[in-house]
């Protein structure tokens, strides 16, 4: 509606400019014709003046030549003569030639030519009653002689083309259409003001609107940092704190709560985190940091994370990974969609199994997932890459997420600039292939190709965490999983911990690995407390940092002190993978 | 041979005054030439020459009308001879005419001014005929009205006054 009234304002002006343009332009030739109208009437008036003296010798040499007696001089002659001078003074007083002389020289010289006519007709009745030898002659050649003619003469100057022609007469012919042409350029102006005020106009409520839509990204990311960190703490505590109760009241009775009880859990996590992810995407929020991955840990860390749901659902993951390859991506991203990719196929497939499989080939790394699953109709692979859309709605509704993991799957691997590819039939399953470019190998310690469950007992782990809550439960957790856990919850206690380790083991290596929040102080964080803890122990300890921090750019700046970073909530399986594969390379 | 020759000779003979009789179709005129026509024309009164006296020129048939015009003040009365019947009487209907003043000024005119644009050769202004003083004795006028097809340039240089002579191209 507005769009319209405003494009029906724009043509308003256009129409009155191209109307104000015809007018200047009609005017501007019209000027032009009565300037040149103006020149001829002009011309028409010299010309004129010019005749009249002519006429006038021609009027004194016929009564001359009559009056002295000269036989091709009659009287009829003199007459015609006579008849034409006065024709000419006519000429001149009459009509458009008066009109266009009067305003010369403020009548000065229209006055000039009514004197010499008024002289000339006190002549008139003795010359139309001239005779042979008439004693009149010397009294008219005279005047005639020497005041007609050079007042003739005077005239004749005063008018002639180039003297005031242009000033005076000038501005009286062409007075209208010079009227009609300075409205034209004057409207021609105004529309013009008009004009550009809208667009300045517009201007500015277009870079207002821009300044406010920055200004609600801004305030929406920060919302989204906010919500993601206080709705994480809780969850890493519950979830710690779950595991803990579970292994110390293991019973047939309380087996299935625990279960629906972690499911939900898991479930809260998953939703918050693609609810997030999601939320990122739409305010542009997500930086990507490309760098040199090693595949077979990330596959790794996939099949730790979701082998437990599928064993859940007798489904039977599998991973085929012959190769160790190294790949150009987000590792956190590329995190997020395998796990994504994984989460849709053990959720939409009923029986048979799940395929996690690398291939690669000379420049390119394919990562697929393959499922046994019912399978996805042309139709609707057209439609499953959108948000909130769900294809199997009779599933139970705790299995049911918000329909966003596709979705996320798809703008990640945008992001990412990997290509996606699903190729599917209903009733044969489907594979969703990722397609990642090869990097360069970068030398870390090499990781292990077999999983093999290493115990954790004998393990010391420093933990340093602000939140009693989470540090009880990381406590708990890891006591039952036989480790010794010391707590601190500032650098001080740290500080403390880490000279009594270095005074009873000096010398021992081995199954030492500290664990720490990083929000921890305003003056210090985890990596510093870390940092700290190595120096009392003169020695490189294998830690991780544990935060709810989601900021892209901040996980990275961790990663860069050497430390391994790990988001919130972290499941006990995962958190216990971990250590395992710390300590290993250590 | 001698006979034809002198059948040839007599037939011309007898001839020749018809021949004359027939192109000396206007009547001579009486008074004192006012105007006097030349050129590509049918109709003579003189060898090659239509002479007109006032008193031929009135019988032609005279017309009265009030204009303006660019050479005098305010609306005027003239009275004249319409150039179409001047034309028809001389037997002319397309060309140009080259109208000679007392003056000796010269113009141009279009035949066609005369029959369609009501170009009209005046007598008399206000009652009173033309004096030489007054631009006479005849003045080619044309009717300034919303009839008037002609640009005000290319009446003022065609209306030609002290009309002396018109030769037809």
């Amino acid at each position: 509606m507005t769009q319209t009234r405003g494009r029906i304002k724009y043509f308003i002006i256009f129409i009155a400019f191209v109307f104000m343009c015809g007018v200047l332009v009609n005017a501007y030739l019209r000027n032009i014709d009565d300037d040149t109208e103006y020149t001829r009437r002009v011309r028409h008036v010299v010309v004129n003046a010019y005749e009249l003296e002519l006429k006038m010798l021609e009027l004194q040499s016929a009564y001359n030549n009559f009056v002295l007696g000269h036989p091709s001089f009659s009287k009829d002659k003199l007459d015609l003569a006579h008849g034409i001078a006065i024709s000419k003074y006519d000429t001149l007083l009459l009509g458009d030639t008066y009109k266009i002389i009067h305003p010369l020289k403020e009548g000065e010289v229209i006055g000039l030519i009514q004197n010499n006519f008024e002289t000339f007709q006190a002549l008139e009745s003795d010359i139309s009653n001239a005779q042979l030898n008439d004693k009149n002659l010397v009294r008219i050649n005279d005047t005639i002689e020497n005041k007609l003619i050079p007042n003739i003469q005077e005239f004749v100057k005063a008018i002639r083309i180039g003297t005031n022609w242009k000033s005076v007469a000038w501005e009286t012919a062409t007075k209208e259409s010079r009227r009609i042409m300075q409205f034209a350029m004057i409207g021609i102006l105004v529309i013009s003001m008009a004009l550009l005020s809208l667009l300045i106009f517009q201007f500015r409520a277009t870079r207002e609107a821009l300044i406010q839509a920055e200004q609600a990204k801004v305030a929406k990311a920060k919302f989204l940092t906010v919500a993601g960190h206080d709705l994480r703490q809780p969850l890493q505590a519950s979830s710690l704190l779950l595991s803990t109760l579970q292994a110390q009241s293991q019973s047939t009775e309380n087996e299935r709560l625990f279960k629906g009880i972690h499911h939900s859990l898991d479930s809260i996590t998953e939703l918050l985190n693609g609810m997030l992810d999601i939320s990122r995407l739409d305010a542009d929020l997500l930086t990507v940091n490309k760098e040199s991955i090693p595949v077979t840990p990330l596959v790794n860390k996939m099949m730790d994370r979701y082998e437990e749901q599928a064993r859940k659902k007798n489904l039977n993951l599998s991973l085929v990974n012959p190769n160790d390859s190294f790949i150009s991506s987000d590792e956190l991203l590329l995190e997020r969609v395998i796990s994504n990719l994984l989460s849709n196929a053990i959720r939409y497939t009923h029986k048979g199994d799940i395929r996690l499989i690398v291939d690669s080939s000379k420049d390119k790394v394919l990562i697929s997932i393959h499922d046994s699953g019912s399978g996805i109709s042309e139709e609707d692979q057209k439609v499953i890459f959108k948000e909130f859309i769900q294809l199997d709605n009779s599933m139970n509704d705790s299995q049911k997420g918000l329909g966003l993991g596709l979705s996320i799957v798809k703008r990640l691997c945008k992001l990412l600039d990997h290509e996606l590819a699903l190729t599917s039939k209903v009733g044969r399953g489907s594979q969703f292939k990722i397609s990642l470019p090869k990097a360069a190998p970068i030398p870390l310690g090499l990781p292990n190709k077999t999983r093999d469950q290493w115990s954790l007992n004998g393990v010391t782990i420093i933990v340093v965490e602000d939140n009693e809550d989470i540090s009880i439960s990381f406590n708990l957790l890891l006591t039952t999983w036989g480790c010794t856990v010391l707590t601190a919850s500032d650098m001080e206690q740290a500080t403390t911990i880490a000279i009594q380790l270095k005074k009873a083991h000096s010398n021992d290596n081995n199954d030492l690995l500290i664990i720490s929040d990083y929000h921890l102080h305003q003056d210090y964080n985890g990596c510093d407390v870390i940092e700290n803890i190595q120096k009392i122990m003169t020695r490189k300890i294998p830690a991780m940092v544990i935060t709810a921090e989601t900021d892209p750019q901040r996980l990275e700046e961790i990663r860069l002190t050497g430390n391994s970073v790990f988001r919130k909530p972290l499941k006990p399986a995962t958190l216990r993978v971990v250590i395992q594969r710390l300590l290993r390379q250590a | 041979m001698p006979k034809l020759a002198q059948a040839l000779l007599l037939s011309t003979l007898f001839l020749l005054p018809v021949m004359s009789a027939s192109a000396d179709t206007l009547k001579a005129p009486t008074g004192k030439i006012l105007l006097t026509i030349t050129g590509k024309i049918k109709n003579t009164n003189a060898p090659g020459v239509a002479n007109f006296d006032r008193e031929m020129l009135e019988e032609l048939g005279m017309v009265s009308f009030d204009t303006e015009t660019y050479w005098t003040n305010g609306i005027q009365k003239f009275e004249g001879i319409p150039g179409k019947l001047l034309m028809e009487a001389v037997g002319v209907t397309e060309g140009k005419l080259q109208i000679q003043a007392l003056d000796k000024y010269k113009a141009k005119v279009p035949v066609d001014d005369l029959i369609n644009h009501r170009a009209t050769l005046m007598l008399k202004n206000m009652g009173e005929y033309l004096t030489v003083a007054k631009k006479g004795p005849l003045w080619l006028i044309y009717p300034l009205d919303d009839e008037q097809k002609l640009l005000k340039k290319q009446i003022n240089s065609r209306s030609v006054w002290q009309i002396k002579s018109i030769e037809v191209l």
